[in-house]
């Protein structure tokens, strides 16, 4: 009986109610993390969860691909930095009701100093804690390469990450030091869901970047590698330009269908393993 | 075709049973990530006097413990770390939290042992860590026998421990963030043991954290061939580095691959 009432009590929390907080995050950098942030936290909006799409890479890349004064706008490091600052005032609304953003901030001090420390470690915790009194249902976090200093603080506070994965040999061969340091993360937040690898810039045409990927496939079980794939598309480079997801562009609608399958995928991962938890 | 010129890279079978152990749901649900941050009670870390040089016997345990440690690590890489400095600067600029999100608890870092403190008993602390002011640990069952651990090899080093180590109250948090061993039974002690090396993030560091009169968390990062491995120990005083070495380097055996 107690662990039924156990059981309930966790598929709720993914279900309904508490807010889920996933990190997109690599070892390498160039890999598409920023992209598959904008894109999949766009899919998760139109499929009409409220979601935040929060940039904890010191660089901004969310904020320099969606708004053009992000370097002025006040945001996630200042949050962290001053208790005055509320998640009000750095919540950036866009045209989509449902989707809203949180650009990096003034981050310049960490991009020297790498990880956070005793009270900005706690912030980040008010941080995530206000995100359901917002009423967000989704919080997708893109995060700086490499899994040290704030990203690791940002994994030790999430309740997933997924990791893109350029389909290219470099990019397969740094998959054990990216699960090494996974599993280091998991030791540090025990309930970090690793929701699994998306394959990003798939080149069907070059037979090193299908080999790669089918390589990554054989090598990884096979819930670990998401089914979606991210193709390499000059579109993402113009939807970048214009300051928009590539689903909003004329052209996007491709590309909006493959983050509509992945955010479903992901969408379908939470519900079973909290369901089998 | 694939398989074969990847394999030249990697070990495929080992990267795999690693992802496969990531994929495993962890059982310890209740040590919520929640409890990983210092609290709006954080005092700050405490200086370590200036001291005496380490001696040559610390030093040999130092090197031992490294070259274990090297040893036993895979290719992983190490992420650079905040150094404690800059740490202790910003923890100390830092202004008061008003929000109430976690238990108050107040957390003193005490000293850490890769600072090299030689007399790690004479360490004066400012300001005492106390998790619970009435926290009682409770003891452990008589016999030296351990509860719940299967692995004989952790078996046999829980029964080292205990011969060597003035404790009988400790844990082991195995890299996949399972706790092998729990005879500290605290979450909350645990919580900040995963906090502190995680801010570390240096490797193969110790740590000592006063938690009550004549206690101390003793708090050591082990890097062991299956990747990064906690050790907590709830002891009179800091231990020492040889003692230190020694813990870690058993443990070490204990987690290798049979």
């Amino acid at each position: 009986m107690l662990l039924r009432s156990r059981k309930v009590r966790v598929r709720n929390l993914f279900i309904s109610g508490s807010v889920i907080t996933l990190a997109i995050t690599s070892q390498k950098g160039g890999v598409g993390k920023t992209t598959l942030a904008i894109n999949l936290a766009y899919a998760f909006a139109l499929s009409g969860k409220k979601t935040l799409l929060v940039d904890s890479d010191p660089q901004g890349s969310v904020g320099l691909s969606l708004t053009r004064q992000s370097r002025n706008l006040t945001g996630f490091y200042d949050f962290l930095d001053d208790s005055g600052v509320t998640l009000e005032e750095i919540v950036v609304p866009t045209r989509s009701e449902a989707f809203s953003l949180v650009a990096s901030g003034q981050g310049s001090d960490y991009e020297m100093n790498g990880g956070l420390a005793g009270s900005s470690r706690h912030r980040l915790r008010i941080f995530l804690a206000n995100l359901e009194a917002a009423g967000v249902e989704i919080c997708i976090i893109d995060t700086a390469a490499g899994l040290f200093g704030v990203t690791a603080d940002v994994l030790a506070a999430c309740s997933g990450v997924i990791v893109p994965q350029q389909a290219e040999p470099l990019g397969v061969r740094s998959v054990p030091k990216m699960l090494e340091a996974l599993a280091r993360m998991r030791s540090v937040n025990p309930r970090l869901e690793i929701l699994g690898v998306v394959l990003t810039m798939v080149q069907a045409s070059l037979d090193e970047s299908r080999e790669s990927a089918l390589a990554l496939r054989s090598i990884l079980p096979e819930e670990m590698v998401l089914r979606s794939e991210i193709p390499r598309d000059d579109l993402f480079i113009k939807a970048s330009a214009r300051g928009l997801p590539i689903g909003v562009m004329p052209e996007g609608s491709g590309a909006l269908k493959i983050f509509d399958q992945l955010r479903e995928e992901v969408e379908l991962k939470l519900r079973f393993r909290s369901k089998t938890r | 075709m694939e398989k074969e010129s990847i394999s030249q890279w990697m070990d495929a079978e080992e990267v795999r049973a690693l992802a496969e152990s990531l994929l495993k749901p962890l059982s310890d649900e209740g040590r919520e990530a929640a409890e990983l941050d210092y609290g709006e009670d954080f005092v700050g870390f405490a200086e370590i006097p200036e001291g005496e040089k380490p001696d040559a016997s610390a030093d040999a345990a130092r090197r031992s413990l490294s070259e274990a440690q090297q040893k036993a690590s895979s290719a992983g890489v190490i992420p650079s770390a905040t150094s404690r400095a800059e740490s202790l600067k910003q923890v100390l600029k830092s202004r008061p939290e008003k929000e109430s999100f976690s238990q108050p608890s107040k957390v003193v870092y005490v000293s850490k042992t890769t600072d090299r403190n030689p007399h790690p008993g004479k360490t004066r602390v400012k300001s005492p860590f106390t998790i619970a002011p009435n926290q009682v640990l409770p003891p452990v069952p008589g016999g030296g026998q351990l509860s719940g651990v299967k692995n004989d090899a952790l078996h046999s080093f829980g029964r080292w421990l205990m011969k060597n180590i003035p404790t009988d109250t400790y844990f082991v948090c195995n890299p996949d963030g399972r706790i092998a061993i729990d005879e500290i039974h605290s979450d909350k002690l645990i919580g900040v043991a995963r906090n502190l090396v995680s801010e570390a993030n240096d490797g193969g560091s110790s740590h000592h954290v006063k938690i009550g009169k004549g206690k101390v968390l003793e708090v050591i990062e082990v890097r062991a061939e299956r990747g990064t491995s906690i050790l907590g120990i709830v002891v009179p005083r800091p231990l020492s580095e040889s003692a230190v070495a020694a813990a870690s380097n058993a443990l070490i055996k204990a987690l290798a691959k049979p």
